[in-house]
């Protein structure tokens, strides 16, 4: 199917991947329509400077996602969130998308569905695995609900699964980095970061958007996108400190290493709640006010080490507008911790995606959708060198 | 001091984060009414302020108040600013004062044929520092100027109700016209609107800008004085105004409403006191909001003139509409990559 003249709705369109494809398509002079959804207006400033038409609204709105999507041709679900906003809302985008015969239903997924620490030969035909992590597990959940839909309403549907996404404005692999490198001088690598990073430019991955779009024979399918060239972590963060005047260290630690550091942390974060129980008094009325039984888990909160965990067990416990409420504010307790004196190491994920030996294979993209990886890691990078200099990201 | 009753029209943002908290601590000014379209934003809004009247029709109130603030988006600010100067009601009009020159010049003059007094917010004039700016400049303290360089940025968050800031037609423009309003009112009242040259960038790329520069050449008390002023809705910038002198520079901070810095290259002992000049509490930014809105309840009391009129507002409206002509693209080759790629039909 041509992409031409075609009117298509992008969910998540203030977000990264949202973002750039809604640069790429209505900047186009293929004529295509773009639409985005903005859940949050304040974080509109990237989007506001294209020819794209805005419609505020909530994907956990069945009837806020039909108002979005009538009169689309094509729906590009790149909206994210807890696993409760994921899950619900790719199915009320896509019973929205099915109601108006949308032709084609773009879901971007990721290869976490796969976990952080893939079996050896992984490729899209592996079972799903479920492995506790928030993010990791609303991709599955999503990604079945998705399939479903396929099986049992026929829907159009394209999963698309990307790999290490880098590039202008993505958070996990090039801003965070780039900050922890600032603000420490160093980075950790493990084992040698002798691992591959499966690290894909943006725009590769919107190309493949793209063919997804175009190849009718892609329906019914996931393919995993990534880029071809064999990149480990340490040519990745290695290209990364190469952007500082002075390049900060890359620090090589064993495995065994990083988890005795990580043991080392787990007691420093549990003292300093203790210590510093003011941080929790915002989080803790709310929670202990709302019921009996939540208190017990504002306790475990507080005693579970795992500052990354807590978000999942939030979501599979407490009602929504509740979960909301306390989500609210536990990230505006923990906000800054990402790059804190904690993250010496890289986090439990981190650990397993930094050790993996997988190399994801683009095999099928290649023959069923013809994807070619058009901007190759260096010439990624140069881009993103630039974008993070103009971000004052780096000087 | 007479007590005056004041109506808001705009229930956004603006007037529940900064107008109606800091009218609490305002004593001539009594805010007797609010104006919604959307009649239960208004009425929450009375309930929630004590507020006794709520509307949905700014033109009921035209026998209710002595006079008016102006809180709508920006593209309703000239018209319904007019509706109420024309019936002699002063009016305190948000910033921008209006999306195009020709409208800030209908508001000029429908406020001189009925002697309605016509305020801007542009609140930043209230501050204590860049007042100090003005009384360093002033006594040319800094010496010759040649260069100036301004940068505003941080990440947007303003908590926008009706999202018009970026919607063009309601808005006008994009970080220009809503953070850049406020910088070159600065600009022109520190140094005057004598620009020789100047040449705008920005990165709309059919929608409206987040980041923009402005490259300009003015002349000031016979001096030539080149500057950049850069400005940013999606990054954070240096966040500080440096004017450089021959015998200094001066820092202002826009997000610090007392202070300035001054680095002087003699240390006399006259100017010492603006080194050391530093405010002994930070006032937060509801003071100043209250200090325009003393303002204003005084001049509709008839006893001043408005401390921001509309005369030198206008000649910032001229110029980011000219800058709005001008303009030309900003360098992205990071948007541009693979925007023409053959690969894909």
């Amino acid at each position: 199917m041509r992409l031409s003249g075609k009117k298509v709705l992008i969910t998540g369109a203030t977000g990264f991947v949202g973002g750039r494809l809604a640069e790429r398509l209505s900047l186009s002079k293929k004529n295509i329509k773009v639409r985005g959804l903005v859940h949050n207006l304040s974080h509109a400033s990237r989007l506001a400077r294209l020819p794209v038409e805005m419609v505020h609204g909530d994907v956990t709105s069945l009837d806020s996602m039909r108002n979005a999507v009538n009169g689309c041709d094509i729906v590009i679900h790149c909206a994210i969130g807890t696993r409760y906003v994921a899950v619900k809302g790719t199915e009320n985008t896509i019973k929205a998308a099915l109601e108006h015969d949308v032709e084609r239903f773009i879901h971007i997924s990721s290869v976490a569905v796969y976990s952080y620490s893939p079996k050896e030969g992984v490729n899209e035909e592996s079972d799903y695995r479920y492995s506790g992590d928030a993010y990791c597990d609303s991709k599955i959940d999503s990604e079945k609900i998705a399939f479903q839909y396929h099986t049992n309403e026929n829907l159009p549907l394209v999963v698309l699964q990307p790999t290490a996404i880098f590039g202008p404005y993505a958070m996990s692999y090039t801003i965070r980095p780039i900050n922890m490198l600032k603000n420490r001088n160093y980075y950790v690598l493990i084992d040698g970061g002798n691992s591959p990073s499966n690290a894909v430019y943006i725009d590769n991955v919107i190309d493949a958007i793209e063919l997804a779009i175009k190849e009718d024979n892609a329906i019914g399918h996931s393919f995993i996108i990534s880029d071809d060239k064999l990149v480990t972590w340490k040519q990745f963060f290695t290209a990364y400190a190469k952007m500082f005047h002075n390049p900060p260290t890359l620090l090589n630690l064993s495995s065994k290493e990083v988890e005795i550091e990580r043991s080392k942390q787990r007691k420093e974060i549990l003292k300093e709640i203790l210590f510093n129980p003011e941080k929790l008094l915002e989080l803790l009325p709310i929670i202990a006010r709302e019921s009996k039984s939540l208190r017990f888990i504002a306790y475990s909160l507080i005693n579970n080490p795992s500052l990354e965990n807590k978000l999942t067990m939030l979501d599979s416990h407490l009602p929504d507008a509740l979960r909301e409420k306390i989500e609210t504010h536990y990230r505006s307790i923990f906000k800054d911790r990402s790059i804190s004196s904690f993250d010496r190491v890289p986090s439990d994920s981190g650990i397993e995606i930094f050790t993996s030996k997988v190399q994801f294979p683009i095999k099928k993209a290649r023959e069923k959708l013809g994807y070619r990886p058009g901007v190759s890691f260096e010439e990624g990078m140069k881009l993103t060198e630039k974008w993070l200099k103009y971000q004052r990201l780096i000087s | 001091m007479r007590k005056v009753n004041l109506g808001i029209v705009g229930c956004g943002a603006i007037t529940q984060q900064r107008h109606l908290p800091a009218s609490k601590s305002v004593s001539n000014v009594d805010i007797s009414v609010v104006v919604d379209k959307n009649i239960r934003l208004a009425e929450d809004t009375s309930r929630n302020y004590k507020v006794p009247h709520f509307f949905a029709d700014y033109h009921k109130i035209f026998d209710l108040v002595d006079g008016v603030l102006i809180a709508l988006p920006n593209n309703l600010h000239a018209s319904v600013s007019i509706d109420f100067l024309r019936r002699g009601i002063p009016v305190l009009c948000e910033k921008p004062m209006a999306t195009s020159s020709h409208e800030a010049e209908e508001m000029l003059r429908t406020s001189k044929k009925f002697n309605a007094p016509l305020a801007i917010g542009l609140t930043r004039r209230f501050c204590r520092s860049s007042k100090l700016v003005k009384r360093v400049l002033s006594n040319n303290i800094l010496g010759d100027l040649h260069y100036l360089d301004f940068e505003e940025g941080t990440i947007f968050g303003w908590p926008t109700k009706s999202g018009f800031f970026f919607d063009r037609k309601a808005s006008g423009g994009g970080v220009l016209i809503d953070i850049g309003v406020y910088i070159l009112d600065l600009l022109l009242w520190w140094l005057g609107n004598d620009i020789l040259d100047f040449k705008y960038r920005d990165d709309n790329l059919g929608g409206i800008e987040a980041n923009c520069e402005l490259d300009l050449i003015m002349n000031y008390r016979n001096n030539q004085v080149k500057g950049r002023i850069e400005l940013s809705r999606t990054r954070e910038l240096r966040n500080s105004l440096r004017l450089f002198g021959a015998e200094g520079w001066l820092e202002f901070f826009p997000f610090d409403c007392e202070n300035i810095r001054l680095h002087l290259s003699r240390k006399e002992k006259n100017y010492a006191k603006y080194d050391e000049f530093r405010a002994s509490t930070r006032r937060g930014v509801l003071y100043y909001f209250a200090k325009q809105l003393m303002d204003f309840g005084l001049v509709v009391a008839g006893e001043k003139k408005p401390y921001v009129s509309g005369r030198l507002a206008y000649e910032g409206i001229k110029l980011i509409e000219a800058c709005y002509k001008k303009r030309e693209n900003v360098s992205m080759p990071w948007i541009t990559n693979g925007l023409n790629s053959n690969q894909i039909e």
